[in-house]
């Protein structure tokens, strides 16, 4: 008697333990949904030419094809359409990428300070890009850029991936170590490019595109970095159960059922793909893919399940906001998006450090 | 009895290095299988293995009486809870968030935990006794802490099989026979285990057969008293040990002190004295003595105790109580313990005897020296003793 009274206390008591989760997923996932969607709106709105957030919304709702009725002016849809949304979804696509790929790199590599960088695939596009600003094969079409940057990427990736699995050595100490190498070599190519200069302009240009930047992107950014990203982010989030099982080990993970070595490259691909799209439209932002996660992992924890579809959220948020502030701050000297990401992400990364070594006594 | 685990001729190579040569194990419903062996014998191999994270060069292993190689992972993963060595995470993971990983095959690839997880976890938490810090964080917590929260996850999977590499080594000693506890419920309600054990006492005291693993081999097997007996233990281990029957807890109860290199030494005497001495000798290190004393005596059962082989008085001497002791010098054995005579002739005697049963048996490093040693005795004998 006391006994069935006690298992169905347990029962109910498990019963409540598991609305509470899932109560707690879906609240944080809309709450950063929504500062995402009022991040992007509001972005949008403002600028020299200022522009309601209603009527952002207004028109984004017809473009939709949403039975919003708004009263939305010609001057309001070209300001929207043509000039801001495309940056800010820009910026919101590049962030997601960057935000996801650090979650989950962090995760593969199990260690709390890896970032997307740490695959060779930033260094690669920033030769790349310098490639095509240094040979102005730019001026043939706006797009060689980021796809030059991409493809580079691309390639020193699969030179990374492939020289640590042909050493036979499985070891992620490998990959980073192959890694570091690699971007130190092409660092040092960059500057040799930037050294070699043939003028002013072009080393602003290359300047430019190292720091990372927003400004004059289209829609056909968008259309370039979106696929891969969107690749990126839904295959990662797919993985965050065998990713949270990765934290324990391989043995434990291998143990548990989890497939640790295909998971892992398919990890490392879907990684190297969200931040090779991102970084080969936006140049080099640093921070996000480090910051975001670390940040989100303080508040909402390990899981990854909700770690990686909350990253891609807020980093894409974070992002939106820094390219604002890069916007409007200090008009009218305008600042690249990736030196805000570092000058907002060093201080608010330091935050939380301290914060949570008050807390937790890490 | 139903077999959950067959493992046959089990060999597994990295490069030239052989590290199981053939080895056979297995575990039923309701047994818990101690594996023990020196650092190095190649148990923590053999326990991947057959958790399917290492596959073997040569030879099968069964699983409820299906190749391992052919079930799916998952499949495996819900039959098999598996807890290795020493578990960190340096991420901000939870007690219960932990426990509840052990439910992985359980779910579905986008399935949040459900109450059937929850209470599963719940419930192995309890049994391990740390439902009070299900909150804390995992990254918090002591090593021995640590080893409950997996023995908790490994549980909360529901497994059939238990795989245990070394669970209560980081635990206080009110813990390790909470854990062992635990896993003995585990196998009274049909589930079977196989646990890596350094602490020969404990595989004694819960373990139903043991299994002593020495460089990548089986050198015994059987029921705790059968395999912890001193000749093996010190063959696998390189020490003196002693082993006596434990009549509060009935079982075997294993004592080792590290071995001393050093000549041969005799000493003699008889009743309590040389059983005394005998206990001397051992404490020294002495890891290899033959005394002399009637089969069946109370000399002689302290003896084999001990380890020392007992020769009978009538193949030898007549002399009764009399050790020699082939190892260490006992320094100051000769004040604690009244030496009365040593018979030279009857030491080199016995040497040539033994001499010639050490190739027969195999013969250790310590036999072989102290047969080319005996030239070097009568002054070894003479230091020690003053004779």
């Amino acid at each position: 008697m006391s006994a069935s009274t006690s298992s169905t206390a347990a029962a109910s008591r498990a019963e409540a333990r598991a609305g509470a989760l899932r109560l707690r997923f879906a609240v944080t996932l809309f709450v950063l949904a929504f500062l995402l969607g009022g991040a992007v709106i509001i972005a949008t709105s403002l600028g020299p030419v200022q522009v309601a957030p209603l009527r952002v919304w207004g028109v984004v709702a017809r473009e939709l094809g949403l039975p919003v009725q708004l009263a939305v002016s010609e001057r309001d849809e070209a300001v929207v359409m043509q000039l801001r949304l495309p940056r800010v979804l820009l910026a919101a696509v590049c962030g997601a990428g960057l935000g996801v790929a650090g979650a989950a790199l962090q995760a593969v590599f199990r260690n709390p300070l890896a970032e997307p960088g740490v695959t060779g695939v930033s260094s690669g596009a920033s030769l790349g890009a310098v490639a095509v600003l240094y040979w102005n094969l730019d001026a043939w079409h706006p797009l060689v850029l980021p796809l030059g940057a991409f493809a580079a990427a691309a390639v020193t990736v699969a030179a990374v991936y492939g020289i640590a699995a042909g050493t036979g050595r499985t070891s992620l100490a490998t990959i980073v170590l192959v890694g570091l190498a690699v971007n130190a070599f092409l660092g040092g190519v960059v500057s040799a490019f930037v050294a070699n200069a043939r003028n002013e302009s072009e080393i602003r240009s290359i300047i430019f595109w190292l720091q990372g930047g927003l400004e004059a992107r289209t829609w056909e950014h968008v259309r370039l970095a979106l696929g891969p990203v969107a690749v990126g982010v839904l295959g990662l989030a797919v993985l965050g159960r065998d990713l949270n099982l990765l934290l324990l080990g391989d043995d434990l993970a291998g143990a548990a059922g989890v497939a640790v070595r295909p998971v892992r490259w398919v990890v490392l691909g879907l990684a190297a793909l969200a931040t090779g799209a991102a970084v080969a439209v936006t140049g080099v932002i640093s921070f996000v893919g480090l910051v975001i996660p670390h940040a989100l992992r303080l508040v909402i924890g390990s899981d990854h399940r909700l770690l990686l579809p909350a990253s891609a959220l807020a980093g894409g948020a974070f992002l939106v906001v820094c390219d604002t502030v890069a916007r409007m701050l200090f008009q009218p000297v305008t600042l690249q998006v990736g030196v805000v990401t570092s000058l907002v992400g060093g201080p608010l990364f330091l935050f939380l450090v301290l914060r949570s070594r008050k807390e937790f006594a890490l | 009895m139903k077999l959950l685990l067959e493992a046959a001729g089990v060999r597994v190579r990295y490069g030239h290095a052989e590290v199981l040569r053939g080895v056979s194990l297995e575990a039923g419903a309701g047994e818990v299988v101690g594996l023990v062996g020196p650092n190095g014998a190649g148990k923590s191999t053999l326990l991947r293995v057959v958790a399917g994270l290492q596959e073997a060069t040569e030879g099968r292993v069964l699983l409820e009486g299906q190749e391992l190689a052919g079930l799916a992972r998952r499949e495996r993963a819900r039959v098999v809870g598996f807890v290795p060595q020493d578990t960190r995470i340096d991420f901000p993971l939870s007690v219960e968030q932990v426990v509840l990983l052990g439910r992985h095959a359980h779910g579905r690839r986008l399935s949040v935990d459900s109450a059937r997880d929850f209470a599963a976890a719940e419930s192995a938490m309890a049994r391990v006794g740390i439902l009070p810090y299900r909150d804390r964080r995992y990254s918090t917590l002591s090593g021995g802490e640590r080893q409950l929260v997996m023995l908790a996850r490994a549980l909360a999977g529901e497994p059939r099989l238990l795989l245990l590499d070394e669970p209560v080594s980081a635990l206080d000693l009110r813990h390790q026979l909470l854990a062992l506890e635990v896993v003995r419920e585990f196998v009274s309600s049909g589930g079977g285990c196989v646990v890596i054990l350094h602490d020969l006492n404990l595989a004694a005291r819960y373990c139903d057969r043991v299994l002593l693993l020495e460089r990548g081999q089986v050198q015994a097997s059987g029921r705790p008293p059968e395999v912890l007996r001193p000749a093996p233990l010190r063959e696998a281990y390189r020490v003196a040990v002693a082993v006596r029957p434990d009549e509060l807890l009935e079982c075997p109860s294993v004592v080792a002190v590290a071995p001393r290199e050093g000549g041969p030494a005799a000493i003699s005497g008889s009743g309590p004295d040389l059983i005394a001495a005998l206990a001397a000798l051992f404490r020294r290190g002495c890891t290899h003595a033959r005394v002399v004393v009637p089969a069946r005596s109370p000399e002689a059962a302290a003896a084999e105790a001990l380890g020392f082989e007992t020769v009978d008085p009538g193949a030898l001497v007549d002399r009764a109580g009399t050790a020699w002791a082939f190892g260490p010098p006992p320094p100051g054995l000769s004040r604690a313990f009244d030496v009365e005579q040593v018979e030279l002739e009857a030491i080199d005697a016995l040497f040539e005897r033994l001499h010639g049963g050490c190739h027969e048996d195999g013969g250790s490093a310590a036999n072989g020296r102290a047969g080319e040693a005996s030239p070097a005795l009568t002054s070894s004998i003479s230091r020690h003793f003053g004779g």
